[in-house]
């Protein structure tokens, strides 16, 4: 095994490593230990107590349910709003103003309205997620259509394509990088906001939930557990998404 | 069907709007061109060659006179004419395969079929084996031969190139030359226009070389290349009747020094 490729694989571990050591090195002399630090061994024994209890894979799965949700839900919307967008200037000028004026507010804003008309169910967080993922898919695939190059739209005039061959042979594909990088940030909104949902929506379950709860208890272990285990599944939805895209665009290399 | 691919344009006028005025960019064209012919047309920069090419393509509309292909006026692109831009133009997303059959997807001929013809003008540019290639993995000339197929595989009735191998380096450009002669005689003869600014080019592949000149846009004069082919780039004729353009262009040898910069 090459030594100089085993360093560069592994250079972005460095840094968690180092905080790691000066965590340790900072709480191993605590004779009272900090209700706000906890050793990292501490942090450590939680994470496989609660690995064997189950409650971070239970927690974990309706995170995800609610996750997958919204998000199809609001990709599909987005894919279907930007395409019509992008393909018609009647659609835009009919839809865009409010689209535009809608997307002002912030997500968070619409937390009291969706709890008085759907209640803290599961149901409001799933469109919340929703309408977080819609807004930049929405964007990305509107962009991506209008991107298709003259020089293209002529060769499909020249073999004399119908719209819905146009659409399928040369809008969508030459759309697909921005509908790619659309997906990406609504999965990653979508996983920012069920976190969101599953604190300000008062319902239980999920590891949002199972967060704030840690927190009302003080058990700053299950805290920073919660902490690891968002950013670990951030971590690998992007990463996968990488995957998908390096797999789908390899036409562009 | 042994008269298709008769290409007629009388009295043709042509002006773009700029700022509201019109320009005249096309000016009294006149052009005939018989079936199976290899036709160039060579001119100066903003001649308006390319204009004239998108208007038999059917991509620019609104002009005055006539464009007629057997008889026909045209109004539109159509599948009868084949075109092969200077960019070649093939969607990168899509491998050579799929480009090169494009033109047959709206056909209800079955798969089997499509694939067969795809295959046929793969090998008439020579390009099998590179069936599952994307375009971004070809050289240039390589991919204006797909584009070449692609245009054909139609069986339009007129090949319309605009400056196809004007992207090309030195050499490919001399050696696709001698394929372009080659998939024109294999290919039954269509009828070929192509627009150039290379004279050599022009003398080396068609019937007759249409010069243009600018400002606005008018054909000056139709010279027949009436040489053996495959022809010589060496040979005494070929030589004079290169000199014989370039002096219409007021580039033959003798004043190349006034017009050195």
């Amino acid at each position: 095994m090459d030594l100089q490729k085993l360093v560069q694989k592994t250079r972005g571990l460095v840094i968690p490593l180092v905080i790691l050591i000066v965590w340790w090195l900072a709480t191993r002399n605590d004779a009272h230990p900090s209700p706000i630090l906890p050793t990292p061994e501490k942090v450590y024994a939680s994470l496989l107590s609660l690995l064997n209890e189950g409650k971070i894979a239970a927690n974990l799965q309706q995170s995800l349910a609610k996750v997958v949700k919204g998000f199809l839900v609001g990709i599909v919307a987005g894919f279907i709003l930007g395409t019509l967008m992008g393909l018609s200037r009647t659609v835009e000028k009919l839809f865009g103003p409010l689209f535009n004026a809608v997307r002002q507010v912030p997500i968070l804003g619409w937390i009291p309205l969706l709890i008085l008309w759907f209640g803290q169910t599961e149901l409001a967080k799933v469109i919340f997620i929703a309408l977080g993922a819609l807004y930049p898919m929405t964007l990305n695939t509107f962009d991506g259509c209008r991107q298709l190059k003259r020089e293209y739209l002529e060769v499909a005039q020249v073999f004399e394509y119908g719209r819905l061959r146009l659409l399928w042979r040369f809008t969508l594909p030459s759309a697909l990088p921005a509908i790619l990088a659309g997906i990406r940030v609504s999965m990653s909104e979508a996983w920012l906001l069920v976190i969101g949902a599953e604190i300000f929506f008062k319902a239980r379950g999920g590891i949002g939930d199972m967060m704030w709860e840690a927190k009302e208890r003080v058990r700053m272990d299950v805290v920073f557990i919660t902490i690891l285990i968002i950013g670990l599944i951030g971590y690998l939805l992007n990463h996968a998404m990488t995957l998908l895209e390096s797999r789908l665009l390899r036409w562009r290399v | 069907m042994e008269h298709t691919g008769t290409l007629e344009i009388n009295n043709l006028n042509k002006r773009f709007k700029v700022n509201g005025d019109a320009t005249p960019v096309l000016e009294n064209i006149n052009l005939t061109v018989k079936p199976g012919e290899f036709i160039s047309i060579i001119g100066p920069s903003g001649c308006g060659k390319t204009t004239l090419l998108r208007l038999i393509i059917g991509l620019e509309n609104s002009y005055e006179g006539e464009i007629l292909l057997d008889g026909k006026r045209i109004t539109g692109p159509g599948l009868n004419r084949g075109v092969v831009f200077q960019d070649h133009r093939l969607l990168p997303w899509l491998s050579v395969e799929r480009n090169v059959g494009l033109g047959l997807e709206g056909k209800r001929n079955g798969n089997g079929n499509r694939k067969q013809i795809v295959q046929e003008h793969l090998e008439l540019v020579g390009l099998q084996g590179f069936e599952k290639v994307h375009p971004n993995q070809l050289s240039g000339g390589m991919a204006q031969r797909a584009a070449i197929a692609r245009a054909l595989v139609n069986q339009p009735e007129i090949l319309l190139l605009d400056e196809p191998l004007g992207a090309l380096d030195a050499l490919t450009r001399m050696y696709m030359q001698q394929e372009l002669e080659k998939i024109w005689q294999r290919g039954k003869h269509v009828t070929m226009i192509m627009i150039t600014h290379d004279v050599e080019e022009a003398v080396y592949l068609s019937d007759k070389v249409v010069i243009m000149s600018s400002r606005p846009g008018t054909i000056k004069k139709i010279i027949p290349v009436e040489l053996a082919r495959p022809r010589v780039r060496a040979d005494y004729d070929f030589m004079k009747l290169k000199e014989e353009i370039l002096e219409e262009f007021h580039l033959h040898a003798e004043k190349v020094f006034s017009y050195a910069i």
